[in-house]
């Protein structure tokens, strides 16, 4: 009965659903323009889109299901076939826009169209709720994050199931669209992302129907998919994307810079700021500012609070002043002027380069209390390698370094300033970008303190950032943009 | 102690300054805030376990505004010029500077009046390209993807891909005439550097040896001083630009399609588009990405009127038609005298060699963008076989069908174009239809009177092309035959 729409159970492997009895499976490209039939099988419209719910109340589904359908009144384009005319046409009006029908007025599916309980429509224009998605529209032959393999995916098509939940632990426990048994429940199992989805699209129904033993078929279950934006300016799919949270930092900025500009806000968006913070810092400095500018500004804001303050200096370097003052104007003030203080250094110079975020403790401490001192601390940095040793507490002058191991293994009983290694090599912030790079190859550092006039620490500049200034510039282009 | 502790800082780094250099204006109150921030004791929920171990990963290059300014002098030249340039300017490949050759050496003046008409045209299509990248943040093979469904898409790609593979093969024709220019027979000249390109693209170096093409390219700045030295008629090179004259033979309908074609190429609005897009350029950049098209498509253009007047004044008058790369050349004697064909064999060389690495690259990036292919260089060959096969493909082929033996290199670049400009309305009604789509573009949309202009130019290039088929391959097939 449900040849050509449905696929033979066979070729579809479907892992990890043994939640699901499954009776059919459908292939949403060829359920699109199926004609909608009532009672006397005459249609009065088309198909044009199916609604899923992939969220709710912000929980990913794990087969989300199609709680309604958006119909597309009259013939494919042109003037309503004859048929349409007359008595069945009275409520959808003929060549209207499309509207948006509930699930439950589906009686049955089958290839020759889709029976109506009811051709009684709600006429108002459709709005998405929150977690909804029409699949036609923002999934198929869209852009998509496979978060299984942590890159950016075309889907071909899009796998639909009958089926009905299985009891046992993770059993679907969504409210299916229809409180009536009759109606069938759809579910979306996954993406189709192969080329064989493709070719089936491509042919001629008729001859992609033969050829369907043949493909190779690649479903990606919808557990593993997110879904972005649409193409259209100012909507923007409410979802809360929870799944990402799945992902690495690097990976997540790798998926930023693939998917197009709309995709990589709403992904960044969708993450808390600490994850967020972490995404951009492995953005390069460019994107990093395109991503910052389209923002609201104070989602921009809290994320550059997270970031180390010297690569949120970087990335409001790339912006107009104009834009970075308006962020900074946004962020906390001692964050702000953290940043700030950085963004006055010169380009090329040590101060461009450095980071705010370093330990640095006074010279009487015992080594007891200095690892005291470090357990209390609300926070240290994400590189702690070196401790720095300072004559007096505060704004005191940079005297001496010592590395946390040294810390670690001296006697608690013993000053720091007694086992520090004194005189530490030190540049200022005007000292050349290439000059610390040469500096901290040379005496081989994690790290090197910059001081002021006074001799006042005032910044480090880690091995990472100095390696950017010196590596050959065909290393950084190991991720060639293509044109640009 | 700590006054010692100085000592070796200041005869490393130079003379201790203050912190902040002078002549950063505006910031030395930022800077009285910042110094009262207490400095080591930085609070924030900084402590997520993977914040540790994501400051180790491998962070994705950063480019800085340092990095492009100590780039070599051409880089920075073009990071200035923008997208815009760079995509017209590619305009004047081989192919193009044979099809100007060849329009000045047969027609004299008389097409320049088209040549002003086909500059309108290339900034209205360039300009509307670039508004939806900038808009839609997609490059152009996506947005018919997501937009238009698989068969448009199919369709879009296989005339792009012919367009394209045409024009490899005309890379391929100018280095094989370049090296003939030399004495380098081409069974020689063009599997080597076929081999060349492939390697150096797929091994990353390409970036590196691009300079060197470029500057070769620079040998066609002879023929604005060669143009001024033939001393032309400039009173007839007016008349040429202001009066248009339609002519219904054959070799002038041609030599018209290819003239739109090299000028106007299918591959430009994808170039332009993505390159819009990698630089994540946005809206509120957007008149200077109008004014580097503008700016962009003048310059080109003025370059390729400077070549067909300098060959009008040369071989037109002296009843020279263009037949190979020796005969061209001539053009450049006014300047080089002797050295016309060395000049002339360096520019073609450069010019076919900078194309040659970076279409077929481009090309199988935009098709498999749209098939939903992984499309990466940083991807190995078993993870990307599409990508790689589609590149490799385009280069072997277009090197193999310019070694077939006793074809007319040069008229093979001209007929190339004839492809390009045949192809060019299939394009242009695409770009068109997704340009004034409201749900993409918003209030992007185009103009009436944009829209007007944009549509006389796909309906004229359409009708020529038409014609011209009719006039060359139609009627004398049914034993019709215009004056020629």
């Amino acid at each position: 009965m449900h040849e050509g729409v449905s696929q033979p159970a066979q070729p579809l492997i479907l892992e990890g659903a043994p939640e699901l009895r499954i009776h059919e499976r459908y292939l949403l490209s060829r359920l699109i323009g199926l004609p909608l039939l009532d009672q006397d099988g005459d249609a009065v419209g088309y198909l044009s889109d199916l609604i899923a719910r992939i969220e709710i109340e912000g929980h990913p589904q794990r087969y989300p299901h199609v709680t309604g359908l958006v119909v597309r009144p009259g013939g494919r384009g042109g003037p309503p076939p004859e048929r349409l005319t007359g008595r069945q046409m009275r409520r959808p009006p003929p060549g209207g826009h499309a509207f948006f029908a509930r699930w439950n007025v589906v009686a049955r599916l089958d290839e020759s169209g889709i029976t109506l309980r009811s051709t009684r429509f709600d006429l108002r224009p459709f709005r998405r709720r929150e977690g909804e998605v029409l699949l036609a529209k923002d999934v198929l032959d869209k852009q998509l994050v496979d978060l299984r393999g942590r890159r950016v995916v075309r889907a071909n098509d899009v796998i639909l199931a009958a089926g009905e939940p299985l009891p046992g632990p993770g059993a679907m426990t969504a409210p299916v669209g229809s409180p009536d048994a009759v109606t069938p429940t759809i579910v979306v199992l996954g993406v189709d992302v192969s080329t064989g989805a493709l070719l089936a699209r491509l042919l001629p129904a008729a001859l992609a129907r033969r050829i369907e033993p043949w493909l190779h078929r690649r479903l990606i279950p919808w557990d593993d998919i997110e879904v972005f934006t649409t193409d259209a300016p100012g909507v923007r799919l409410r979802l809360k994307h929870e799944k990402l949270r799945r992902l690495h930092p690097a990976d997540l900025a790798a998926l930023v810079q693939q998917l197009p500009r709309s995709g990589g806000a709403e992904l960044l968006a969708a993450l808390d700021e600490p994850l967020a913070a972490d995404t951009v810092e492995a953005l390069d400095a460019p994107a990093q500012a395109a991503l910052l500018a389209d923002m609201p500004p104070a989602q921009a804001a809290d994320i550059l609070e997270e970031m180390a303050p010297d690569e949120a200096a970087d990335a409001l370097a790339q912006l107009s002043p104009a834009e970075a003052d308006k962020l900074l104007g946004e962020m906390e003030a001692p964050e702000a002027a953290e940043v700030q203080s950085l963004l006055t250094y010169q380009e090329g110079t040590a101060g461009a380069i450095m980071t705010t975020e370093y330990v640095a403790l006074p010279r009487d401490l015992t080594a007891a209390q200095a690892l005291e001192r470090l357990r209390s601390m609300d926070w240290l940095p994400d590189l702690l390698y070196y401790i720095y040793v300072l004559d007096k507490e505060p704004d005191g002058r940079l005297v001496g370094v010592l590395t946390l191991r040294e810390l670690i293994r001296a006697h608690p009983d013993v000053r720091i300033e007694e086992i520090m290694r004194p005189e530490p090599v030190t540049v200022t912030a005007e000292t050349p970008a290439e000059e610390v790079a040469r500096l901290i190859a040379h005496y081989d550092l994690v790290a090197l303190p910059v001081v002021d006039a006074d001799g006042r620490l005032i910044g480090v500049v880690t091995v990472d950032d100095a390696m950017d200034v010196i590596l050959p510039p065909e290393w950084k282009r190991r991720l060639p943009r293509l044109f640009s | 102690m700590a006054d010692e502790q100085r000592g070796p800082a200041e005869s490393r780094a130079g003379p201790v300054q203050q912190a902040s250099p002078a002549g950063v204006p505006g910031h030395s109150a930022a800077e009285e805030v910042a110094a009262r921030v207490p400095r080591p004791a930085r609070i924030g929920p900084k402590h997520l376990p993977w914040r540790v171990a994501g400051r180790g990963v491998p962070r994705l290059p950063r480019v800085r505004v340092r990095d492009v300014l100590q780039r070599p002098g051409w880089m920075l030249y073009l990071s200035l010029l923008g997208p815009g340039l760079i995509a017209a300017n590619a305009g004047n490949d081989a192919g193009g500077i044979a099809t100007y050759a060849s329009v000045g050496a047969s027609f004299g003046y008389s097409l320049l009046w088209a040549l002003a008409l086909i500059t309108v045209s290339l900034i209205v299509v360039q300009e509307m390209v670039a508004r939806m990248g900038v808009v839609t943040g997609k490059g152009l093979s996506d947005l018919i993807r997501e937009n238009l469904g698989v068969r448009w898409t199919a369709f879009a790609m296989l005339a792009l891909f012919v367009a394209n593979a045409s024009t490899v093969t005309s890379e391929f024709a100018g280095i094989a005439a370049a090296g003939e220019l030399f004495g380098i027979p081409k069974y020689v000249s063009v599997p080597l550097m076929a081999a060349a390109v492939w390697w150096l693209v797929v091994k990353g170096s390409y970036r590196r040896v691009e300079r060197i093409f470029l500057l070769m390219t620079l040998a066609f700045f002879a023929y604005p001083a060669s143009a001024f030295l033939a001393r032309p008629d400039w009173r007839e090179v007016v008349h040429g630009f202001i009066r248009p004259q339609i002519r219904l033979d054959t070799e002038y309908l041609v030599m018209f399609v290819a003239l739109v074609g090299t000028t106007i190429t299918p591959y430009m609005q994808v170039f332009q588009q993505t390159s819009v897009v990698e630089k994540g350029l946005r809206v509120a950049e957007y008149r200077y990405v109008r004014l580097d098209t503008i700016t962009g498509s003048l310059l080109s253009n003025l370059v390729a009127a400077f070549i067909i007047i300098a060959t009008a004044a040369t071989l037109y008058k002296e009843g020279v038609k263009v037949e190979d790369a020796a005969s061209a050349a001539r053009a450049l004697a006014p300047l080089a005298g002797e050295y016309a064909g060395v000049l002339f064999g360096i520019g073609l060389f450069g010019a076919s060699m900078l194309a040659a690495g970076v279409l077929p690259l481009a090309t199988a990036y935009s098709i498999s963008e749209a098939f939903g292919w992984e499309h990466s260089l940083t991807r190995e060959w078993r993870e990307a076989p599409a990508f790689y096969s589609l590149f490799t493909l385009l280069i072997v082929g277009g090197a193999a069908i310019t070694l077939i033996p006793g074809l007319p290199l040069f008229r093979l670049l001209v007929l190339v174009q004839v492809i390009n400009g045949v192809l060019l309305p299939v394009l242009l009604f695409i770009i068109l239809r997704l340009v004034n789509d409201p749900e993409l573009m918003g209030e992007h949309v185009n103009t009436p009177l944009y829209n007007l202009l944009a549509w006389a130019t796909a309906l004229f290039v359409a009708t020529l092309s038409v014609v011209m088929v009719l006039a060359t391959v139609v009627l004398p097939a049914v034993g019709i035959s215009l004056a020629s």
